[in-house]
């Protein structure tokens, strides 16, 4: 361990050198900044690490399964499961999915679920990324850059091997691709927070790293021009360009990034999208609280992983909780990601307190409140100092053929030893984790 | 059974060539029950192939691309409608749900509300929806030229005048709020003319009409439907993008004539 401790700075480096970035936006003034790395590794012992995958699985498998049924027949909506409402009055539902049919019906190819590990070892999920999840090649590249510094870690440890990652992904995009054209990634741009990640497994999936510009659709049909002027036909898209700018036809009509009738092209089965289009129905923060519902609906199993105690002010029992115990909940503005929109009610004072009471009486849709977990801290090295401080976990999981859990994951810790949000957009570090052998 | 035949032009021109031009239009007739077709055709110029689809609504639309460098850009739309009253069966009735909630320009105000209050005198269903649009017709004032496309129901409202449109968005927000399922409709009327947009509200299992705007509540004949949806929002006659740092102005002629 102590070699690994050793290994800090000399990983950090070669992340530098290797410009593993994360861009944020700060006062509307694009920032380039480190995602500062953390050698202790989050570990995972095999038992816990077969719940939570199991746990995993059966959760995003009842999300495509939603997905599927909200575009189509929308059957948990007539059995009263899910009130109509919340599906229609959210931002992620997107009509224009209405009876399209992805292929081999997958909605959620990678979903980044967030989870927390409780004081007393449970763990809680704290919320799905069904649209673009990102982050999964910083603990790729640290592990990989990680292992040549400190070869013998890995010798000592069984840590299971986690750089199938992008094998994972291939194998995916591969089962999906509609025509056996290319695969391609499609980033915004350099000037994305996640370029680095865009470009990165790119290269490690052998798929195209395509720009707004590079791909056209003729007669239905996609296609990627390259830097010869060669034309290639796409077979699937893994977008990292959100919804609403990936059509300006169909979508946001000053879009630049997208790809003009991609949509249609899409509606016809030309190609495969990934994520599919309409995911932020299911990711929505209110829609959440009926995720463990939707797993007794659709696989008639109880789930093995439990949400984070949620209320939902929509109904009157919740309502009247959140407004009297509101100085000890979460607030969470359901439209909001990435550590945005969250809200501590008792850092508040008490005219804020009665600010936000009268958001929620005025808007309940809105909001969610939850419970404060007491989370388990992780130890961090701060300088020389071993400190503790809040972390979660993000689990990718790839739906392909079938649905895996990837044997890694994000582990993100916040810095400031007062604060809950461990986002990287918020100026976190990260940690590898490391799922045991046995 | 009234036949009735149209002429729809749109010429767009830019103040220099463009090119890589994607183009989907929502400029051709619907088929439904109320609606049927004897011919409809599509005239594009410059000449290239269009590929004709639906979108989610099951509006017909037609779109495709201009590669190559234009100044230009036309499409006429002509063809001959039979109409019958204007009566449509529910077509789906899983997204019923959808026109019961506000979408982004029909999203009443507080006055809206309190407007739906006063005018509401214990009707509801279609009746109300008659009522409504005859009190929007009456608080209204037609004037061209003092709102955009991106207008919203609560903005109009708010400084009383504005186009068809409007008074859509604005019968559609106060429906919603009542509970009457409501949508947006656009099309075609007889004479000499731009598009029009009324309103359809759902009753009892079938969607009926009524156009605020001119103050028409039973609406039978005459109404050329080229789409719906939940508001202006959906139905956009034309969407393009293009490569080029173009101006561009844009002719429209409509003519529609009961034959």
């Amino acid at each position: 361990m102590d070699k690994l401790i050793e290994s800090r700075d000399t990983v950090n480096r070669w992340l530098e050198r290797f410009g593993v970035r994360f861009g944020i936006y700060k006062n509307g003034v694009f920032k380039e900044q480190l995602f500062p790395f953390d050698s202790i590794p989050r570990v995972i012992p095999a038992d816990d690490w077969r719940m939570l995958e199991q746990g995993l699985v059966q959760r995003v498998d009842a999300l495509n399964r939603f997905l599927y049924d909200v575009y189509h027949d929308k059957q948990i909506i007539k059995d009263g499961v899910v009130p109509a409402e919340f599906v229609y009055s959210s931002k992620g539902y997107t009509p224009e999915c209405e009876g399209v049919t992805p292929p081999h019906n997958i909605y959620s190819h990678i979903s980044g679920i967030d989870l927390v590990q409780a004081k007393d070892g449970k763990w809680y999920i704290l919320e799905d990324n069904l649209r673009i999840p990102s982050g999964a090649s910083y603990p790729m590249i640290a592990r990989t850059i990680t292992r040549k510094v400190s070869p013998q870690t890995f010798q000592e440890n069984a840590v299971v091997d986690s750089r199938d990652y992008s094998q994972l992904l291939k194998e995916m995009m591969d089962f999906v691709n509609v025509n056996g054209g290319a695969n391609v990634i499609l980033t915004p741009g350099r000037y994305n927070s996640a370029f680095f990640e865009h470009s990165y497994l790119a290269e490690k999936t052998g798929a195209l790293l395509a720009f707004p510009g590079d791909l056209m659709v003729e007669n239905d049909q996609v296609v990627y021009t390259d830097m010869y002027n060669e034309r290639h036909l796409v077979g699937c898209i893994y977008r990292r360009v959100s919804d609403e700018y990936l059509d300006p036809l169909v979508f946001e009509p000053s879009s630049l990034l997208g790809i003009p009738n991609l949509m249609q092209a899409y509606k016809k089965g030309n190609v495969a999208v990934v994520n599919a289009l309409g995911n932020g129905v299911a990711d929505d923060k209110g829609i959440y609280y009926f995720v463990p519902k939707m797993i007794q609906y659709y696989l008639h199993e109880e789930p093995i992983l439990s949400n984070a105690p949620t209320y939902l002010p929509y109904f009157e029992e919740d309502y009247r909780y959140i407004l009297e115990h509101l100085d000890k909940l979460v607030i969470k503005d359901v439209s909001e990601a990435g550590g945005y929109g969250v809200v501590f009610g008792r850092d508040l004072t008490p005219e804020r307190l009665e600010e936000l009471k009268q958001l929620i009486m005025a808007d309940p849709r809105r909001w969610i409140a939850q419970e404060v977990i007491d989370f388990k801290d992780l130890e961090i090295l701060e300088g020389d100092q071993r400190v503790e401080r809040k972390a979660d976990l993000r689990a990718f999981v790839v739906s392909g053929q079938t649905t895996k859990v990837w044997k890694s994951g994000l582990t993100r810790f916040s810095r400031n030893p007062d604060s809950f949000v461990v986002n990287s957009s918020q100026g976190g570090g990260f940690k590898d984790t490391w799922v045991l052998e046995q | 059974m009234k036949k009735y035949i149209y002429n729809y032009q749109t010429i767009i021109h830019f103040s220099t060539s463009v090119a890589r031009h994607f183009f989907l239009l929502r400029c051709m007739p619907c088929v439904n029950d109320c609606q049927q077709m004897s011919h409809r055709d599509l005239f594009l110029y410059p000449r290239e192939s269009v590929i004709y689809g639906a979108d989610a609504w099951h509006n017909p639309i037609q779109y495709g691309q201009v590669l190559r460098p234009h100044d230009s850009f036309v499409f006429v739309s002509s063809g001959e409608a039979r109409l019958e009253p204007y009566r449509i069966a529910l077509e789906k009735e899983s997204l019923l749900g959808l026109f019961q909630v506000q979408s982004g320009q029909t999203v009443p105000s507080v006055e809206m509300e309190r407007f739906l209050l006063e005018h509401r005198e214990g009707k509801s269903g279609w009746a109300l929806a008659c009522r409504l649009s005859e009190a929007v017709y009456r608080y209204m004032t037609y004037a061209p030229g003092t709102t955009l496309m991106t207008t919203t129901a609560a903005e109009a409202f708010g400084q009383r005048q504005g186009v068809c449109q409007d008074y859509a968005h604005i019968l559609i927000g106060l429906c919603r709020a009542a509970g009457i399922p409501a949508r947006y409709a656009n099309g075609f009327i007889p004479g000499l003319g731009t598009t029009h947009a009324w309103v359809e509200v759902c009753d009892g299992g079938v969607w009926r009409a009524l156009d605020p705007t001119n103050n028409l509540h039973e609406i039978d004949y005459g109404y050329i439907k080229i789409a719906h949806g939940r508001d202006a929002a959906d139905c956009p006659v034309n969407r393009g993008v293009f490569r080029g740092t173009a101006g561009q102005q844009t002719q429209v002629r409509i003519i529609v004539e009961e034959i």
